[in-house]
């Protein structure tokens, strides 16, 4: 391999996850919810990871967001290595290089559709009428154009989840997690909302890492991974599962 | 910018009306003590402070006419001329007594002398009262339940009341204006009076004529006006500040309990929405400052409302109890508002630990 493609490798790689391990508690009560995890996802890439439950799916998710500190490992978003950086500095990783989706949502129920939207662009320093058109645009683009000013309680849950994703990618991060974002949904809008990510990826050169149970959206990615006791492990029940993962990168 | 803190105050507003009305009890609960309080200070200073005259002389003792009567012979006003830098001196006759239902007025009268016309209009008065008549102040008029053509008791004797004035001054403006040989009669030695107004030379200096004074005129204290008035003031400053300061502190933490509670049961509400928000990139700050804008909301509401309301009651309450008498000072406002501010950043301490140590991770949590 040339050093040019090397490089052009290595600059399409968005999320480097090496040798994450958290343990949880000590001594007799210790248990290891993530067990010496690596991963690498590039750009344009849908990546689903499954698994019982109880195998440190959500766990793995919320070490990637740097919303929990690892025992042990790296996590590189970007390059940067968000393991090793002060808690003060990752509120900014999270403002611009990982957009969140969640199983439940979590809309803030005060506001509405779009104002869930724009309070995550102010966050990031902006204000005033441009961030309000931009979370407009972003809702329109994803079918939300005509539910932009109702709040949460109102909107089905398809609606909420496409607001959730409108909030996810509100300042063009360059990773999206996305936790079980179709458990609450219907089997028309769950694949929906996987579809919607996978189109993201592709067309936005965004990478996606999504944590799921649902057996109906495999078919939509590009890898998918099994978890379980904290390992990436082979599945042979799975459509596509690179036996590499579970040790070292793609 | 979505205004984050308002739609979390406003989304229950029975809550948000509950926390308003507490601050704005403990508004008006200040802003009433302090009106009384000030009008208190200004109404004891201001029978000093109005008289005509660099000093005044009072019988060794007895600086407070409202607790002490100061009796001097009228032998002292000669003695007084004797004194070099005094230019004239003026008596006055003054005893705190019972006015008809009243329980205490402040009973004057200004005798002939250098300047007695000056002295009764610098009190509030267009010319001495007619013989077996009296002035009243308003105050006084309407707690002692009697107006013009009445009669009414004061001590042993019975005036009728020539004139309800609402410019009389004298002690926590209860005052009455006698005839002065009424007045002496009253108090029961012609051949004494209470105080001399004295006026000093142009070029002597007043507090070296007041030395002057209780050096050579024996049983006499001489006082600025000045040192009068703070005379006076010092009794209502030392008896009831510690009362008043303690009132205004209840308050305060009423205030304070009220705006916390509020703010720290919203925040515990919201939990899971500054979990969000901190999985989603708000810095500490940006989150603090949410919390802080629903309290200083909160804190601001209340002023107004207790502020409004403070001027409104007092009005009220002045109107239906005479001596109820209120001095309302921007002084005291900008001071309560500077309370409720300090109010509103303490009560922000607790739910901001709060928010600080939300665990973003249970945005993970169904």
């Amino acid at each position: 391999m040339g050093a040019q493609a090397v490089e052009t490798r290595a600059a399409e790689i968005v999320l480097e996850v090496r040798g994450l391990t958290k343990v949880f508690g000590s001594g007799d009560a210790a248990f290891t919810a993530v067990d010496g995890i690596d991963l690498t996802v590039r750009r344009g890439e849908l990546v689903i990871i499954m698994g019982p439950s109880g195998s440190g799916k959500t766990t793995l998710l919320t070490l990637i967001g740097s919303l929990l500190k690892p025992t042990s490992g790296t996590v590189h978003i970007n390059g940067l290595d968000v393991t090793a950086m002060k808690e003060s500095a990752l509120p900014e990783v999270r403002r611009h290089s990982v957009g969140f989706i969640f199983q439940s949502y979590n809309l803030l129920e005060s506001l509405t559709a779009v104002e869930n939207v724009e309070v995550v662009l102010n966050l990031a320093g902006g204000g005033g009428r441009t961030d309000a058109v931009k979370a407009e645009q972003l809702l329109t683009d994803l079918g939300m154009g005509h539910r932009l000013h109702f709040k949460p309680r109102d909107l089905s849950g398809g609606e909420k989840q496409r607001v959730s994703v409108a909030r996810g990618l509100a300042n063009d991060p360059e990773l999206i997690l996305a936790d079980e974002p179709t458990a609450n949904l219907d089997s028309k809008h769950g694949p929906e909302i996987v579809l919607l990510l996978r189109a993201v990826a592709k067309e936005l050169g965004r990478a996606a890492v999504v944590v799921s149970h649902d057996a109906r959206i495999q078919e939509l990615a590009d890898r998918i991974l099994w978890l379980e006791d904290g390992r990436f492990k082979d599945n042979p029940g799975l459509a596509v599962a690179p036996a590499e993962e579970k040790t070292t990168e793609v | 910018m979505v205004p984050l803190a308002r739609r979390y105050l406003f989304s229950d507003k029975i809550r948000l009306a509950i926390a308003a009305g507490g601050v704005a009890f403990a508004v008006l609960l200040i802003v009433l003590i302090l009106a009384l309080y000030q009008s208190f200070i200004d109404q004891i200073g201001q029978l000093a402070s109005a008289a005509p005259s660099d000093l005044w002389v009072m019988q060794t003792g007895t600086p407070d006419p409202a607790h002490g009567a100061s009796i001097l012979p009228n032998s002292v006003l000669s003695d007084l001329q004797e004194v070099p830098g005094v230019a004239a001196a003026q008596p006055l006759l003054s005893r705190a007594m019972q006015v008809g239902n009243a329980r205490f007025g402040f009973v004057m009268a200004v005798p002939e002398g250098p300047f007695q016309t000056l002295t009764i209009e610098a009190f509030g008065a267009a010319s001495p009262p007619e013989k077996g008549t009296v002035i009243l102040s308003e105050v006084l008029a309407k707690d002692a339940g009697v107006g013009p053509g009445d009669d009414v008791d004061i001590g042993a004797s019975s005036f009728e009341v020539a004139e309800v004035s609402s410019s009389l001054i004298g002690s926590f403006s209860v005052s009455a204006l006698l005839d002065s040989q009424d007045a002496a009669q009253l108090f029961g030695d012609p051949e004494a009076f209470s105080f001399a107004l004295v006026v000093v030379s142009p070029d002597a200096d007043p507090e070296q004529v007041a030395a002057a004074i209780e050096d050579q005129v024996p049983g006499t204290d001489a006082l600025t006006g000045q040192e009068f008035a703070d005379v006076l003031r010092q009794e209502i400053e030392e008896g009831f500040l510690p009362i008043i300061a303690v009132i205004i502190g209840l308050a305060f933490v009423v205030g304070l309990a009220v705006i916390a509670l509020t703010i720290y049961t919203s925040t515990v509400e919201r939990t899971r929405d500054y979990g969000v928000l901190k999985a989603v990139g708000a810095s500490p700050w940006q989150l603090f400052a949410v919390v802080v804008r629903q309290s200083v909301v909160v804190a601001l509401a209340g002023y107004v409302l207790g502020a409004g309301l403070g001027v409104v009651v007092g009005r009220l309450l002045q109107d239906a109890v005479p001596s109820f008498t209120l001095l309302f000072r921007w002084q005291d406002f900008l001071f309560v508002l500077a309370a409720v501010l300090v109010m509103s950043a303490v009560a922000t301490l607790v739910p901001v630990r709060r928010v600080a140590s939300i665990d973003p991770a249970i945005v993970f949590r169904a």
